[in-house]
């Protein structure tokens, strides 16, 4: 025994600086490679700056550019509109896994669903280009069955690309999403259930009264999952699928700093428009935040 | 009759998700294994020819082998990186009370949550003022301060669950901090730590655009690069990248199918406790 002096606790947690220690290298390393390039962005944003002369301040003049630029609007709004899929990446899993959890083979067929999870998103841009190319597959068959008039060029109208890019996430994303809200439909008491299909409810009223809220710190989680994986980069989905175009008709913003970047001469403009998803990504977590509050004080009142 | 109907229905749609998941991989397979001038003489038809030439032909024209080996070199570090800090201060946070913890914690989720795009432009001008642009080992440092932070609320939330017992035990056992960490948290954590480190893996792996600014080099392109690259460039070339395709997906099939167990474990005992 040596002479162990006894731990000061708070609550079973000891006080002292030794936890700074242990979180001192990743703090040192978030510091300099994530922080302090934030910074760094958020002053080239108010520079003109082409790569190989320093960077000379002009104010507001890149977003003020960006503004006036229609090019850009049309790339804010593809990001919000996209942002828009997260409805599908929601509900598509949350009820196929309500559906799926009555099966008899219901982990072979989770097991299935899964599948596109494990691919990377430029694999399945990669295998969507070669099904939804205009004279593929999907359209050959659309016509043979007399759906001719649904056969979009799915990656080439720039009416319906960006519809085709948040189906493409859906159908990568769900497998992940059907395992999540499965664990949350075990811990759901079957009387419960019961008790709602005694009282006559039908299966929506099941899924919108029931499921619905009994899922709802899944899905919450889920919707993190999503934000800090998808809604932060849409960039290997576009660039695998589409590149942007045609157009700019699914360039997002990442894509669109992509693409300043690799020119190099508005380094400065692309700081500007990387700041603008920044606060675009604060936007909904805030806005989630926000949802949050009102459902709870709705449910006191 | 209702619940006949819904019952139907519900078939219905687990059969449209399955042959949905299924029917483009399928056919995707099928694509790898035609030759490339009876493929393009009919894009949409199922085709007479079999061949695996196109696998080899992959291989060698997408340089994919040079490729996983680059992937492999920036990833392996990277999530070790990644991981063991993610696990120190997990428990740093998860068991001390120490001035700036909240600072800490609030700085991690906001690191979380920053579009990659964010950080890529002025990443790259911190590597070109030190020189380090093109270096595979500055990315695996990159990706290791990038994909650390959600690691590290992750296993914070499993540490926090460590009974205090145990560590009152060791403590009165002689054991410093230092030991308590590495011979009572990392064993019990072992499944989350796992996890985390598959996962960074899995993430790292994917990342394109970092590594498209970071490694401008040819010689040096990640598989995500090539396979994105390959897939842009040979338009025409479609039973190529279809075999591009299915050996880049491999790697990550095969991580998946080793940590298997693993994620399970790690899954179950946080949501058991």
């Amino acid at each position: 025994m040596s002479s162990a002096r006894p731990p000061v606790l708070v609550g079973r947690r000891r006080v002292g600086l030794l936890g700074f220690l242990f979180c001192a290298p990743l703090l040192t390393l978030v510091l300099a490679l994530v922080a302090w390039p934030i910074i760094n962005l958020v002053r080239y944003s108010f520079t003109s700056y082409g790569g190989l002369t320093a960077p000379v301040w002009v104010g507001l003049k890149n977003y003020l550019f960006l503004i006036k630029w229609s090019d850009f609007h049309r790339i804010l709004l593809n990001n919000v509109f996209i942002l828009g899929g997260l409805v599908i990446w929601i509900s598509v899993p949350l009820l196929l896994s309500i559906v799926i959890f009555k099966f008899r083979k219901a982990d072979l067929v989770r097991a299935v669903l899964f599948v596109p999870a494990m691919l990377s998103p430029v694999i399945v841009g990669g295998v969507f280009r070669i099904v939804l190319a205009d004279d593929g597959p999907v359209n050959s068959l659309l016509r043979s069955v007399g759906l001719g008039v649904l056969a979009f060029g799915w990656l080439s109208d720039s009416r319906v690309v960006l519809v085709t890019l948040a189906l493409v996430i859906c159908w990568a994303t769900m497998g992940s999403g059907i395992l999540f809200y499965t664990a949350g439909l075990t811990a759901i008491s079957p009387s419960y259930l019961e008790a709602a299909e005694l009282d006559g409810a039908n299966w929506w009223q099941m899924i919108w009264y029931i499921y619905r809220p009994a899922l709802r710190s899944i899905t919450r989680f889920w919707m993190l999952l999503l934000t800090v994986t998808t809604i932060t980069g849409f960039f290997p989905w576009v660039y695998g699928l589409t590149l942007g175009g045609p157009g700019v008709a699914s360039t997002t913003l990442d894509y669109a700093v992509y693409i300043t970047l690799n020119q190099g001469s508005e380094l400065g403009r692309g700081a500007a428009i990387a700041a603008i998803a920044v606060i675009l990504v604060l936007a909904v977590i805030l806005l989630q935040q926000v949802a949050r509050l009102i459902r709870r004080e709705s449910s006191w009142s | 009759m209702r619940s006949r109907l819904s019952t139907s229905l519900s078939w219905l749609g687990v059969v449209v998700a399955m042959l949905t998941v299924l029917g483009p991989l399928l056919w995707v397979l099928r694509v790898s294994t035609r030759t490339t001038s009876e493929y393009l003489s009919g894009p949409s038809s199922w085709g007479i020819s079999w061949t695996l030439t196109n696998y080899a032909d992959a291989w060698t024209v997408g340089g994919l082998g040079h490729a996983l080996i680059n992937s492999t070199i920036v990833v392996i570090p990277g999530a070790l990186v990644a991981t063991l800090l993610a696990t120190l201060a997990g428990w740093g946070l998860a068991k001390f009370v120490f001035p700036g913890r909240g600072v800490i914690t609030a700085i991690l989720l906001a690191a979380m949550f920053l579009p990659i795009a964010a950080l890529v432009m002025p990443i790259f001008e911190l590597g070109l003022d030190y020189g380090v642009v093109g270096n595979r080992w500055f990315l695996s440092v990159v990706y290791g301060a990038i994909f650390a932070p959600w690691a590290t609320l992750f296993l914070r939330s499993y540490f926090t669950n460590v009974p205090g017992e145990v560590l009152e035990a060791a403590e009165i056992d002689g054991a410093g901090p230092g030991r308590t960490f590495t011979s009572i948290a990392m064993p019990l954590a072992l499944p989350a730590i796992t996890t985390a480190f598959i996962l960074n893996a899995f993430l790292q792996w994917n990342e394109l655009l970092l590594a498209l600014i970071l490694l401008p080099s040819s010689d040096l392109t990640t598989v995500t690069i090539a396979i994105a690259q390959f897939s842009t460039q040979f338009r025409t070339g479609g039973p190529l990248t279809a075999a591009g395709l299915f050996i880049a997906s491999l790697p990550i099939f095969i991580l998946f199918l080793i940590g298997q167990r693993w994620l399970r474990a790690g899954a179950l005992a946080g949501s058991v406790k």
